[in-house]
């Protein structure tokens, strides 16, 4: 589509709504933030996420406990901070090993082609094929409940959404005249693979990896909320709404907190890969 | 029609296989000796030995494979440990309440999903339009078993509206038990409606049948319920296919939280009582419904638009 065809503008509102570079920027910067604030946790808090004082269970938010106290009386907000640790490290590791693994063998799969490709590509078809959600489940089910494992199924289920971006990528990206370059000037196929073809194909992936990330933290913590991934007295944010879910009736604040923060993370991933993908958009045309 | 009807049949049974390979080796992911995992504190050596030889542990893997085969496509599973009943039984007697869910699902969130769209893509650049995309952001962003209990709390518990446990007796009863947990539902999928469908509208409002329409003097309400929405409702059927596997993994959540007893919530049930036959088969069950959704979306869409057929 030209730029001839789009409506005239008109009010389009304050410019950072719509602006790709900022939308990447307010992403970033805030991630950036909420990162700090997990390494640091114990900067950013003086209590203690784990020890249990009863005589202050179920306070209500106040100056002093911004999101109340849960149960055991520790302070809800100093766990939501300490579980951004658990609950960031499965996003990173949930997208980090898929990419990786997918990137690899849909290079492989789109640059041999042929029979190559053809089981790879049934592989993909027979793992997609599976509601994402249900198939970690039942891997995790099966092997038991606990973060490894959780990470082990997430891999599992989600190299082939990676696969198959970087598959369709390499086959358009092998026909360009600098990889008939390449392999005309005698370069072997892991250095035309890894070094010509993937620098360029990999910004796809990269943008679906924002939306992966908001993913895996959802379902990590829906997991842990069934109480099959990370374990008490961890702070996670799931595992805080499970522990607390029966409080609700007099204490709403104690799953507020927690299911806010996955909102937060969400939101903030999802602006990094609405500026990357724009991004990416601009560089292509 | 008929090729390509053969055609995406012929496509879908290697995938029919790979499900069933996948769905034989959960079971082998069970640390250790699946027999004694499944019986847990009831094991003696007897019960072991009876269980290795129900399941046919001690054969050749392939072979092993072969039996569970010939055995699922008889609709036999085994025997749940914990009912002490046909899983096969077990599971499928669960399935229409998750359907039924599933479907009440998808009509609430095209209810939400059409007029929101419209309206961002009438609004297209505008204040309205952002501020829709960030409130549909924050609704792909909430967890689902998170909205679930939030919704209960408010519309079950506060304001009393609606009932948060169960699916009722029937009829309305039921469909009254299934709203909340269907809203719940409704709000983590509409976003992704709301995001083809605005696209699909604004395509529409630029097209040349629009503009004549336009010119030749109709009225916008007839404009925009025959020429407008008609043409770019097209979409919806393919976005819901498409992300079927995703409204099942909500499905399966909401279900737990509402308990309602479908197929879902005896998935995750299962786990807790080691019931391994049935959580097989429930992955089975649904890792099936979306190849046999997609099957059918796809034929119902090259029988409603030919192009798509030749175009394969």
């Amino acid at each position: 589509m030209s730029d001839v065809t789009l409506p005239p503008l008109r009010n389009r509102g304050p410019a950072w709504l719509y602006e790709g570079n900022w939308s990447l920027r307010i992403g970033l910067v805030s991630f950036l933030i909420i990162l700090l604030a997990a390494i640091f946790a114990p900067l950013v808090t003086s209590y203690d996420p784990i020890a249990i004082d009863l005589a202050k269970a179920l306070q209500p938010p106040s100056l002093v406990h911004w999101m109340g106290t849960d149960h055991l009386g520790r302070d809800v907000f100093t766990r939501v901070v300490f579980a951004a640790r658990v609950d960031l490290q499965i996003g990173a590791i949930g997208v980090a090993l898929p990419l990786i693994i997918g990137t690899i063998v849909g290079l492989i799969a789109g640059y041999y082609g042929g029979w190559v490709d053809a089981v790879i590509g049934r592989i993909v078809d027979v793992i997609i094929a599976f509601p994402f959600l249900v198939l970690v489940i039942a891997i995790v089910a099966m092997l038991g409940p606990g973060l490894i494992n959780l990470y082990i199924a997430l891999t599992v289920v989600s190299w082939v959404l990676y696969t198959r971006i970087i598959r369709a990528e390499t086959i358009a990206l092998k026909k360009r005249e600098y990889v008939l370059a390449a392999r005309n000037l005698g370069f072997g196929h892991l250095r035309i693979m890894f070094g010509h073809i993937l620098p360029n194909a990999i910004a796809p992936a990269l943008v679906f990896a924002m939306s992966d990330f908001a993913l895996d933290v959802q379902v990590g913590a829906t997991l842990s909320f069934f109480g099959l991934g990370a374990q008490p007295p961890t702070p996670e944010w799931g595992l805080m709404i499970a522990e607390t879910r029966s409080m609700m009736l007099t204490a709403p604040w104690v799953v507020v907190g927690p299911g806010l923060a996955i909102v937060v993370v969400s939101l903030v991933v999802s602006l990094i890969g609405d500026g990357l993908a724009d991004k990416v958009r601009r560089l292509d045309g | 029609m008929i090729r390509y009807t053969l055609l995406r049949l012929a496509q879908a049974v290697p995938v029919l296989f790979g499900i069933s390979i996948v769905v034989f080796f959960l079971v082998r992911l069970i640390p250790g000796d699946p027999a004694v995992a499944a019986l847990g504190s009831r094991a003696t050596p007897e019960l072991i030995a009876r269980v290795r030889d129900q399941l046919g542990l001690d054969l050749p893997i392939w072979e092993q494979y072969l039996n569970f085969l010939s055995h699922a496509l008889r609709g036999d599973f085994g025997i749940s440990f914990f009912y002490q009943q046909d899983v096969w039984l077990v599971t499928v007697e669960r399935l229409p309440i998750t359907l039924l869910l599933m479907g009440y699902s998808i009509a609430l969130a095209v209810l939400i999903a059409v007029p929101f769209a419209f309206l961002s893509a009438v609004r297209q650049g505008q204040v309205t339009d952002h501020a829709l995309r960030v409130l549909f952001t924050i609704g792909l962003g909430m967890p689902v078993f998170w909205s679930g209990i939030i919704l209960a709390y408010i519309l079950g518990v506060k304001f009393q509206l609606l009932p948060i446990t169960g699916q009722g007796a029937g009829g309305l009863d039921t469909l009254a038990h299934l709203t909340l947990p269907a809203i719940t539902l409704a709000i983590s999928i509409s976003p992704i409606l709301v995001r083809t469908l605005r696209s699909s509208i604004i395509e529409v409002l630029a097209s040349d049948y629009v503009t004549t329409g336009r010119a030749m003097g109709l009225r916008s309400r007839y404009l925009n319920l025959s020429y407008i929405l008609r043409n770019s409702l097209r979409p919806v059927v393919t976005v819901v296919t498409i992300n079927l596997g995703y409204l099942i993994g909500g499905t399966v959540i909401v279900e737990r939280i509402f308990s309602i007893a479908g197929v879902g919530s005896l998935l995750i049930g299962s786990i807790a009582t080691r019931d391994y036959a049935v959580i097989q088969l429930s992955t089975l069950i649904f890792a099936l419904l979306v190849l046999v959704t997609n099957l059918v979306g796809d034929l119902l869409y090259s029988l409603l638009d030919p192009r798509m057929a030749l175009n394969k």
